[in-house]
């Protein structure tokens, strides 16, 4: 674990100089290594080493290699899909939660070579995204079978996969996407609780802001974006101020929040980008409103949401840059632009070196409070 | 974490899985196998975008097909829609469109044979027609000799239809002479 690894090293340090004693040093040490396996880089390269695995899988059917015959690749697909799937069932009974996630996942990435060699096979043509879809149906399947976070994770990437592949325009039924990737995200958290996955949060999370994204600039949908913009500052304020609330209900308050703030973030670029493309004036307005939650977010959560604190940081920075930028970058020369570019990001850094010695002692107050 | 008994969930997850596969190449198959099968003259396609890939796109006569030809009534979507395409051999052997229905025809003349197609909405005065077999994966290096003749115009292409009206590549013929010839499975 890297994390453990690093703390293990301050730990060594503190009860060398003195500062915790034996028994507190053994006692922290036992505490780490009982958090259990989780991110561990074992398995990290188990997964790493399987997906490789699948990568030679799919490009041996992406050559369409004439040197095999078709029923023998059709046979190693399926062996491999059962291997995958038994093997990773034998490692589970065995109490393995390392390679039994690993073997699962050769087993849905086997079945995604097979659909695609099917499609080869017949020459199935504009399919792409009913063939992702088939894909990621099946994986869900696995995951909620299996019990397999790592399945979950999968099929929350194929989603997105099957999102992008929505996009081309020789697709069949190409804007079901629409509806199909809602229900995903909620059969997906669904299944995020059952198996109490972890990495598989952030994934879905990410997918549905690359929903949001997609949705507005494929269909030119504005409503999409104020959606967004409500839920988001909503998990945002929860987290902000009720997180004890937002905690017991989903277990996941300061994340849940930074990726509100986040899609709050990302709403008012859209907006600040989309005036800047039609060229109308609201554009340092938006830049204002932007700069206010960059501030709102530092404020409220910013002493103990740190991905909240560093994307508020460079919110505010990039806003200010863009203000000057587009206020008085037009009036002065290039020189004279770096000589403000050069003051602004100094005062910028005065301002976040600043900032960080409030929110650390504001951390330090609360910290004691609680 | 207590070990739980995980086999029999992933036996059937693989038999589940293994099935839908054997579903589709079976499904597919068996339009190989039963259909019947019909010639049909490719056209050349814009030629930056005919090898992407390891595939070859090909187009049709039917690919686009007139609006004041289509009968039946229009379906109410703005999407995606449903279209069958009636074809009738010619003198050359190569079949051609002899009318269009927004709904399947029950009543369908000796020698003709329909293809289900789909087409988006909202086209004014030609629709442009998909029926799942503008693609032609070939194998390695094959590309580039396929789109040359193609672009010649001298390539056929026969489809095998099911009796539901889904087509499906059967062959490539150049001048008569066979390119490439599919297997069922």
């Amino acid at each position: 674990m890297i994390v453990g690894f690093t703390l293990r090293k301050h730990i060594a340090r503190w009860q060398r100089d003195g500062l915790i004693d034996d028994a507190t040093a053994d006692r922290l040490r036992a505490d780490i290594a009982g958090q259990g396996p989780g991110f561990g880089l074992g398995n990290v390269l188990a997964i790493l080493g399987v997906i490789l695995l699948g990568a030679a899988l799919l490009s041996l059917i992406a050559a369409n290699w004439e040197a095999m015959p078709r029923l023998v690749r059709v046979g190693l697909i399926f062996a491999v899909l059962w291997c995958g799937y038994l093997g990773g069932a034998w490692r589970a009974n065995k109490g393995d939660r390392i390679f039994s996630e690993a073997l699962y996942l050769l087993g849905a990435i086997a079945f995604g070579a097979g659909i695609a060699l099917v499609g080869q096979m017949y020459h199935l043509s504009g399919d792409v995204a009913s063939a992702a879809l088939l894909w990621a149906g099946g994986t869900v399947v696995a995951a909620l079978a299996l019990r397999s976070s790592t399945l979950v994770s999968t099929s929350i990437v194929i989603a997105g996969f099957y999102l992008v592949a929505s996009l081309e325009p020789e697709t069949a039924s190409r804007l079901s996407y629409v509806w199909i990737i809602p229900v995903f995200a909620v059969i997906a958290a669904g299944l995020i609780w059952y198996t109490g996955a972890q990495v598989a949060r952030h994934f879905l999370a990410v997918l549905v802001l690359l929903f949001v994204c997609i949705v507005h600039f494929d269909r030119d949908a504005g409503v999409v974006l104020w959606m967004t913009l409500i839920a988001g500052l909503g998990l945002f304020l929860l987290d902000a101020l009720h997180p004890a609330v937002l905690d017991r209900a989903t277990g996941w308050s300061i994340s849940l929040g930074a990726y509100g703030f986040l899609a709050v973030q990302m709403v008012l670029l859209i907006f600040q980008f989309n005036d800047h493309i039609f060229a109308q004036t609201r554009d340092v307005m938006t830049g204002i409103v932007i700069l206010a939650v960059a501030i709102a977010g530092l404020a409220l959560s910013g002493h103990r949401n740190l991905a909240i604190r560093w994307s508020a940081y460079g919110l505010f920075s990039l806003e200010v840059l863009y203000i000057a930028f587009e206020t008085i970058g037009t009036m002065i020369g290039t020189a004279g632009f770096f000589l403000t570019v050069g003051v602004l990001v100094l005062l910028l850094a005065v301002f976040v070196i600043r900032m960080e010695r409030r929110l650390h002692r504001k951390s330090l107050v609360k910290g004691a409070a609680s | 974490m207590k070990t739980k008994y995980f086999l029999l969930p992933a036996l059937i997850v693989a038999l589940l899985q293994s099935g839908a596969l054997y579903a589709m190449i079976e499904k597919h198959a068996m339009i190989l196998r039963h259909g019947t099968m019909i010639t049909l003259a490719t056209q050349p396609v814009d030629p930056r975008d005919l090898l992407r890939g390891e595939y070859v796109r090909l187009g049709y006569g039917i690919s686009s097909v007139e609006a004041d030809k289509v009968s039946g009534t229009k379906p109410d979507t703005a999407g995606l829609a449903d279209i069958y395409v009636t074809l009738k051999e010619g003198a050359d052997g190569r079949w051609g469109f002899t009318g269009a229905s927004w709904q399947k025809r029950q009543d369908l003349a000796a020698g003709e044979v329909q293809m289900h197609g789909q087409t988006m909405m909202g086209a004014m005065g030609v629709f442009a027609v998909q029926y799942g077999i503008e693609r032609y994966y070939l194998p390695e290096g094959w590309g580039r000799a396929v789109e040359k003749v193609q672009s010649e115009r001298g390539v056929d292409a026969v489809i095998a239809v099911s009796s539901a009206g889904e087509a499906q590549i059967r062959s490539l013929k150049y001048n008569g002479r066979l390119l490439y010839q599919e297997p069922a499975y």
